[in-house]
């Protein structure tokens, strides 16, 4: 199947009533959700997992609606992230830096369609980058064996953002805590159970949705709880609506070379595995930085500054796409949660999906192009409605996405020990946050580690017990060599970063 | 400190997981076997946990008093109205866990009051009726 | 020949139906899957639920609880320590749970629980890639037999799983005794789909899954099918599929979909269960979703479902004492 007739039949799928509907559905929702002060996509898509699981969606429409989320959440956290100057969660905080002083001189309306428009190009490209790459990267897939496999998972654990992270032992240390919990349950190849403690709950393993739930629902109502006045309501100050619209407009004129630029760095940033949207966005100001700031407006509220790390944010965020739908490696923590959903929907991401399954991989992207124009035409005249959503006070409203998130969890399963093992990871997930350790490798572990286990031992017994197959194959050699490479790059990018950052 | 508790604890954690991980036998055409990877795996969170023993970094600040003590609360509610969610039913848990919930996050006591009152009964709408999700009916089940 | 269907079931359903002051009838039926929403138990348990309400065999409505869990053991507990006396309760099971059980994996033994009715079945296959140089089952019987250890063999389940079993049954037809048979290499992966690309990519040689997780590979050439485990060849359209048996091996693996109820359900109760499933596995809409979803439609019920039962545990129990998986 050729791409064109491939998106064609995707496009069938996505633009089916129900479909347009809960995409339509979704990205309102996600911009609300990701609105909130605090909360980023990733906790957004968890919040709204149990409800996509209480609707009884089929695994197309499931996808539609997270997909459609996640893009949205990305579009609503700008807006507490310019209007408040609190980022929703990493991948936010580069917007701050101009977003918030344009909000300050009673710009942000400006700001926020000028990040509207940014997400909705950076988005744009991934897609049609995702639409080029993805099939011929699937194409791969009758070469990987067992042993090209452990090559790729060790990939995935060794580039999971974590080099280029401060904390790189906690986030390797958060890698090895994920791979422990993999092992819970019975073993896939053997049958005995590990870890188990008799509790036949556990035979199947802990279910990451209920990690993910709890880590970061449960997990973020206890950090709310620490904030200086939680009931308090926060108001910030908002221009008139329609002289905005011209200012964007000629705001709008001066970063087009930006958006361009952070379209393309965002994409290339989002394929590679383990360098996701925070490195974008980061990188994606800092080279607008070098390339435009002439006078030194950047920091003190220049559109441009918020043009390029919203553009590569979003365009970061598309182009994980890529490695988690052909090999079935999360490049982002938006995207290790789709993951998880795609697979307790029985979906296996990988190669294999685009030949036997090519209505959900196609219909998914068809459904990305939509919602990214869903989302930006509903975000430019709504603009004031979604500020306004910044209102509700979060006192009223934790509550209520505590006992979503607790029947939701409940009702994937119906067993009560599924909501203490939420609680208790969201109690686990407040502490580890505290401590700078990172969540998204414990559940990159949690998932992937099983198949890293499976690989290897398929590999070993294919070869009955000969180890040196890991190492005898030219796909698996090339892939520890690009890991190697890719490692020492972003430690590259990320000093170059800082010295650009430093230089002005 | 806090980065040395942590790290001592998972320390102990991966020694046991190790330990029990070594015993893991399959008899059969499995030449890999059941405890090599928990094996493989205990021995670099040995170590990376011992790296933040040996060189932690700067406490978090950790919430106390009243904070902490509100976050106790709150987990406590959560973990009770897991256990009466089945013999006592959606709706009454509901509304007291919303009441509990509003107090703790700060919302006056009015607010919290019209918080649960209306927010449970909307709330079993919603999953009952839209989202047909069987939900406990505990006292009211007749 | 629909309307002949149609018209028989309807006679049957006449003919069978209970007098209504007397039978049983069951009441707000909660059908147990022992699997996430999605795979085939749950498929059976939700087209069953549809069924007994189209065709008014239930009162009031039959609802689908996912309880997923060591591999059906934690329903399986369910339904023993909590609903065992329930008559409004049953459990999907599948010969995978009854290759568990006689490993003593679950919390009980075969004879804790009510086997009722069997309704449709998944065949074993036997498959190599298309550049295989294995033409027959006989070609492969005589690898195994000179090397044991020469073949990756695969398989959608773990050893001593029913997949392994199944291939273990085909070997020791093959004359193979249990140390050669310890020598065969398996490949454990967790459905059909993922092992058949590794087969054509050369990484493994040998496959054994159902038959309805090949078709699209069969129907695209990819692979070839040395043999189906059944008793009898199957109908159209794989009617030109060999046998084992066909070409000289005793050897028979399906993997039946099937219900069971709790030990303490009465015997009149029982059988009304055991009339209802009949009626269902009669039924034209039974018999279009079984193929629709790749089942053959295979019925076994009541006393002549618990003896097959009897007999299965007891045969994998030996080969998995033979082979060393169970003590």
């Amino acid at each position: 199947m050729d791409t064109l007739s491939a998106l064609a039949l995707g496009f069938e799928v996505a633009l089916r009533p129900e479909n347009l509907l809960i995409a339509l559905i979704g990205s309102f929702l996600g911009t609300v959700i990701g609105a909130l002060p605090g909360i980023g996509p990733v906790n957004g898509i968890a919040i709204m997992i149990p409800v996509c699981f209480a609707l009884g969606l089929d695994p197309v429409s499931s996808l539609i609606m997270l997909c459609s989320i996640y893009y949205g959440c990305m579009y609503g956290g700008r807006i507490a992230s310019i209007t408040l100057g609190i980022p929703g969660d990493e991948a936010a905080v580069m917007a701050t830096l101009d977003g918030f002083p344009m909000a300050q001189k009673g710009k942000a309306t400006v700001a926020l369609i000028i990040s509207g428009v940014g997400s909705f190009f950076g988005g744009t490209v991934a897609t049609i980058g995702l639409t080029l790459f993805a099939p011929a990267l699937a194409s791969l897939a009758i070469y990987f064996g067992p042993s090209e496999y452990v090559a790729l998972f060790i990939m995935a654990f060794l580039t999971v953002g974590g080099v280029a992270t401060k904390h790189p032992t906690k986030t390797l240390l958060a890698v090895t805590f994920g791979l422990a919990l993999s092992t819970i349950g019975a073993d896939s190849q053997s049958g005995i159970p590990r870890y188990t403690f008799d509790i036949l709950k556990l035979y199947d393993g802990i279910n990451y949705i209920v990690v993910i739930v709890g880590a970061y629902a449960i997990g973020e109502y206890l950090s709310f709880l620490e904030e200086k006045d939680p009931g308090a309501v926060v108001r910030p100050k908002m221009e008139p609506l329609k002289s905005s619209y011209r200012n964007a407009w000629n705001d709008l004129q001066r970063c087009w070379g930006a958006i361009l630029r952070s379209s393309g760095i965002g994409f290339i940033i989002g394929i590679l595995p383990g360098a996701g949207p925070t490195l974008a966005s980061y990188l994606g100001y800092v080279t607008e930085k070098k390339i435009s700031d002439k006078d030194g407006t950047f920091g003190t509220g220049d559109p441009r500054g918020v043009a390029a790390p919203e553009t590569a944010d979003n365009a970061a965020a598309g182009g994980a796409m890529v490695p988690m739908l052909t090999l079935g490696i999360p490049g982002s923590g938006g995207t290790a949660i789709m993951l998880a959903m795609l697979m307790s929907l029985n979906i296996t991401p990988g190669p294999l999906l685009f030949e036997r399954q090519p209505e959900i991989v196609w219909g998914l992207i068809a459904a990305l192009y939509i919602s990214n124009v869903m989302l930006v035409v509903m975000n430019i005249p709504l603009v004031g409605f979604f500020v306004k959503m910044l209102q509700v006070p979060p006192s009223l409203l934790m509550p209520v996405v505590m006992v979503f998130a607790i029947v939701g969890v409940y009702s994937i399963n119906n067993v009560e020990i599924d909501i203490f093992l939420m609680i208790a990871f969201g109690v686990v997930g407040h502490i580890l946050r505290k401590a700078k350790v990172p969540i998204i490798p414990i559940i990159l572990g949690l998932l992937l580690g099983d198949e890293l286990e499976n690989a290897l031992r398929r590999a070993i017994a294919a070869s009955g017990g000969d180890w040196t197959v890991l190492f005898d194959k030219p796909i698996a050699v090339g892939i520890y060599a690009f890991t190697l490479v890719a490692i020492l790059a972003s430690i590259w990018l990320q000093r170059r970063g800082k010295r650009m950052e430093g230089a002005t | 400190m806090t980065d040395r508790l942590l790290g001592l604890f998972v320390c102990l954690m991966a020694i046991a997981y190790g330990w029990v991980g070594y015993g893991y036998t399959a008899g059969f055409t499995d030449p890999v076997g059941p405890s090599f990877m928990p094996m493989l795996i205990s021995v670099p969170m040995f170590f990376f946990s011992f790296y933040l023993v040996v060189r932690p970094e700067p406490n978090p600040a950790w919430a106390s008093g009243g904070v902490l003590l509100r976050q106790a609360f709150s987990v406590g509610a959560l973990i009770a109205y897991a256990i009466a969610l089945s013999p006592v039913g959606f709706l009454i848990s509901t509304a007291i866990v919303l009441i509990a919930g509003g107090l703790i996050s700060g919302a006056t006591p009015k607010k919290s009051l019209l918080l649960g009152l209306i927010g449970s009964p909307v709330m079993y709408v919603l999953f009952n009726y839209l989202l047909a999700l069987p939900l406990p009916k505990g006292i009211f089940s007749f | 020949m629909n309307t002949f269907k149609l018209a028989t079931a309807a006679m049957a359903a006449i003919i069978l139906s209970p007098l209504p002051t007397s039978a049983f009838e069951p009441t707000n039926v909660q059908c147990v899957a022992p699997a996430d929403p999605g795979g085939g138990l749950d498929f059976a348990c939700r087209t069953i639920g549809r069924i007994l309400s189209e065709l008014d065999l239930v009162k009031g409505t039959v609802q689908t609880l996912n309880m997923p869990g060591g591999t059906g053991a934690v329903a399986f507990g369910y339904l023993k320590s909590k609903k065992a006396g329930d008559p409004n309760t049953m459990v999907t099971g599948s010969t995978i749970h009854v290759t568990q059980i006689a490993q003593g994996k679950y919390p009980g033994k075969y004879d804790d629980v009510r086997w009722t009715a069997m309704i449709g079945a998944d065949v074993g296959a036997i498959s190599v890639s298309k550049n295989s140089t294995l033409q027959t089952l006989a070609d492969l019987a005589k690898v195994i037999k000179e090397t044991p250890g020469s073949l990756a063999v695969a398989g959608g389940s773990a050893i001593g799983g029913w997949d392994h079993i199944r291939f273990l049954m085909f070997a020791r037809a093959a004359g193979l005794s249990a140390e050669e048979m310890k020598k065969i290499k398996w490949v454990q992966f967790d459905a059909g789909g993922p092992a058949v690309t590794q087969m054509m990519g050369g990484h493994i040689d040998v496959l054994l899954v159902d038959l309805s997780e090949l078709v699209g590979f069969i129907q695209s050439g990819d692979v070839r099918i040395l043999s189906v485990l059944s008793e009898n060849p199957l109908p159209d359209p794989w009617d030109k599929l060999p046998t084992a048996r066909q070409q000289g091996f005793e050897a028979v693996g399906y993997n039946w979909r099937g219900f069971y109820l709790g030990n303490e359900v009465s015997d009149d109760d029982y059988k009304a269960w055991v009339d209802i499933f009949d009626k269902v596995y009669k039924s034209p809409n039974w018999q279009k979703a079984a193929k629709d979803y790749g089942l053959m439609p295979l019925w076994k019920g009541g006393a002549e479902f618990e003896a097959s039962i009897k007999a299965a545990v007891e045969e994998t129990r030996d080969l998995s004492k033979a082979i060393g998986v169970i003590q």
